[in-house]
């Protein structure tokens, strides 16, 4: 009994000591993560916005709107105005990628055209699926206007040239960036709308 | 044995992935970029060195029957605390490895050093044969990420190899390139080895 | 039908060994005859499967109703050595048969981190528990299915005339290499 009480001590002593250690790193770390996610969406939302730069007066605040009830029909939105001029709405999205999620930001203009999509991270094939981060492939979304037929890959009678052995990921990628095109047609003017309340 | 030859003992004769084949599961899927290779080497000598000093320090304090349990709560307290720290400061480094920085916790070198060395061992010679199984795990996990990066992706942390680069050979960073890599360089240094004589 | 669909993907499409470097080292270990392979497959997948569903209980009840999720890696081995622990007490109590299949393999199981990466990896996909228990499930017959084959083959092999350098660790790596990239044409199935 003695003996099992001194283990259990020592155990627990270690287990504190760790406790402390681990909570105390975090703490440190907690901030620095923070931004560094922050900036991650920044630099996301200028990339798929172009003419606007971040910190020049023009990055927007954000506002996360639900469609409906369901799980998963809600999205962060930012807003980029100069001034009293909305320069456009970035979207985050994530799609279904071949290997995992892949975590996207897709810019449109105030009337719907897509203006640019930055693929965030991913976990596809490396080589083959991966390429879907590379501009080649997502600078091809810049300007398409916000219509079915258009927004597709070009062997399904769209303009998107697919990534060369990567049907799955290039898909999952077009089918993320028209659910956000839809999502903002749809929703427009509630969007516009919570962005002129929280100005207030 | 001299601090100075536990160190050197770490990277050659008892290098842990050529010679002891151990901590296999980072050393094959971290190797796709030479970069990458290098962050998780770093990674592992800092939970090592870490680890080995902290065991040593209380080795005449853990009781033998919880050792083992002891020992994953101060490897894992360790990998925790670099999984943090290149969250915050090399973030990309940090989305590369993945969810190999919290598998450092279950990498057979380190729970091994700590089991067969630092538990029986003073501090100086723990820290030495950290710093030598780690420069030796980094050396090694560089030889296989250059080498897979190079032919599989003609660059070389991420720069362009002329020649090689215009025609990657992409099975080289995809899994079978892996094994490949790996058997082609153990059987090489076992040529090498058998060479020198016993 | 997605149940499905995530089961048969780990278990060939994303299988543990070939595509996703889990649970190498008694891959090379324990493959050396068709018997101990089979008998670490089996321990390996009771452990994967009962591993995803208690992590994830504590997952969900503990680590993130507290707020501690940088605790994860830390919580999640130790509840895996301690489920190793137990199965081991309960095995020996109840099975001597099971016992003496699966004895001596159970402590090794502690640091496989096909283990652990299956518990990391249901969380880090927003996993349901029931998701998670098959791909725990799936992911550990892969497994087992794959070092199987490596055992069928090394036994093979030792009646094969190989170079004196390649011998053991070398070739099966080689061996390994082939079947990965065997594994590698079922890139595509139970996708999208």
């Amino acid at each position: 009994m003695k003996e099992l009480i001194k283990l259990s001590t020592i155990l627990a002593l270690i287990c504190c000591g760790a406790a402390l250690a681990l909570g105390s790193v975090h703490e440190l770390t907690r901030e620095p993560i923070a931004r560094q996610q922050r900036l991650k969406k920044q630099r996301a939302v200028a990339t798929v916005l172009p003419g606007v730069k971040p910190g020049n007066g023009t990055e927007g605040a954000a506002v996360r709107l639900c469609e409906d009830e369901s799980p998963g029909s809600c999205r962060d939105i930012f807003l980029l105005a100069a001034g009293q001029e909305i320069r456009g709405f970035a979207l985050e999205a994530v799609a279904d990628g071949y290997s995992g999620p892949i975590d996207l930001m897709v810019g449109v203009m105030p009337d719907g055209t897509v203006s640019g999509v930055k693929v965030i991270s991913h976990a596809e094939t490396p080589g083959l699926g991966a390429h879907i981060i590379e501009t080649s492939f997502s600078a091809q979304f810049s300007g398409i206007p916000a219509d079915e037929t258009t927004l597709a890959l070009k062997k399904n009678g769209g303009v998107i040239d697919q990534v060369t052995g990567a049907t799955i990921s290039s898909e999952a990628v077009v089918r993320a960036v028209r659910e956000q095109v839809r999502f903002f047609s749809a929703n427009r003017s509630r969007i516009i709308a919570r962005f002129e309340a929280r100005k207030q | 044995m001299s601090a100075r030859e536990e160190l050197v003992r770490g990277i050659i004769r008892e290098n842990p992935t050529f010679r002891l084949v151990l901590g296999i599961c980072p050393t094959l899927a971290v190797t796709t970029s030479l970069a990458n290779a290098v962050g998780m080497g770093l990674a592992v000598t800092f939970v090592l060195v870490g680890s080995n000093v902290f065991i040593s320090l209380m080795r005449r304090v853990i009781p033998g029957k919880v050792r083992i349990p002891a020992f994953i709560v101060i490897i894992s307290t360790f990998v925790t605390i670099i999984d943090l720290t290149m969250a915050a400061f090399v973030p990309e480094l940090h989305n590369a490895l993945g969810i190999f920085i919290p598998l450092i916790v279950v990498n057979c070198i380190i729970m091994g050093r700590a089991e067969a060395f630092a538990s029986k061992s003073p501090v100086v010679a723990s820290i030495a044969d950290a710093l030598g199984m780690g420069t030796g795990f980094t050396l090694s996990l560089s030889l296989i990420g250059s080498v897979r990066e190079l032919l599989g992706s003609g660059t070389l942390l991420g720069l362009s190899v002329p020649g090689l680069h215009s025609m990657p050979v992409i099975i080289m960073i995809l899994p079978p390139g892996a094994f490949l890599t790996m058997g082609g360089l153990l059987g090489l240094f076992n040529f090498i080895a058998q060479k020198r004589g016993p | 039908m997605e149940l499905l669909a995530v089961f048969f993907s780990v278990l060939i499409v994303n299988n543990f060994i070939l595509a996703k470097f889990l649970g190498l080292c008694p891959f090379f270990g324990v493959s050396r005859d068709l018997r101990s392979a089979a008998s670490m497959g089996l321990a390996v997948t009771f452990v994967m499967t009962a591993a995803s569903a208690v992590t994830w209980a504590v997952n969900d009840h503990v680590l993130e109703p507290c707020g501690v999720m940088y605790l994860q890696t830390i919580v999640f081995i130790l509840v895996i050595a301690t489920l190793v622990q137990f199965v081991e007490l309960v095995i020996k109590k109840l099975s001597p048969m099971l016992q003496r299949v699966l004895g001596i393999y159970l402590p090794l199981i502690t640091t496989n981190c096909a283990v652990l990466g299956v518990c990391l990896l249901n969380i880090k996909q927003n996993m349901s528990l029931a998701e998670a228990v098959v791909h725990g499930f799936g992911g550990g017959l892969g497994f087992a299915l794959v070092i199987c084959i490596m055992a069928g083959i090394r036994e093979r092999l030792q009646m094969s005339r190989v170079p004196l350098a390649m011998q053991g660790m070398p070739i099966s790596f080689i061996t390994g290499s082939l079947m990965a990239l065997a594994f590698l044409g079922f890139h595509g199935l139970f996708a999208g």
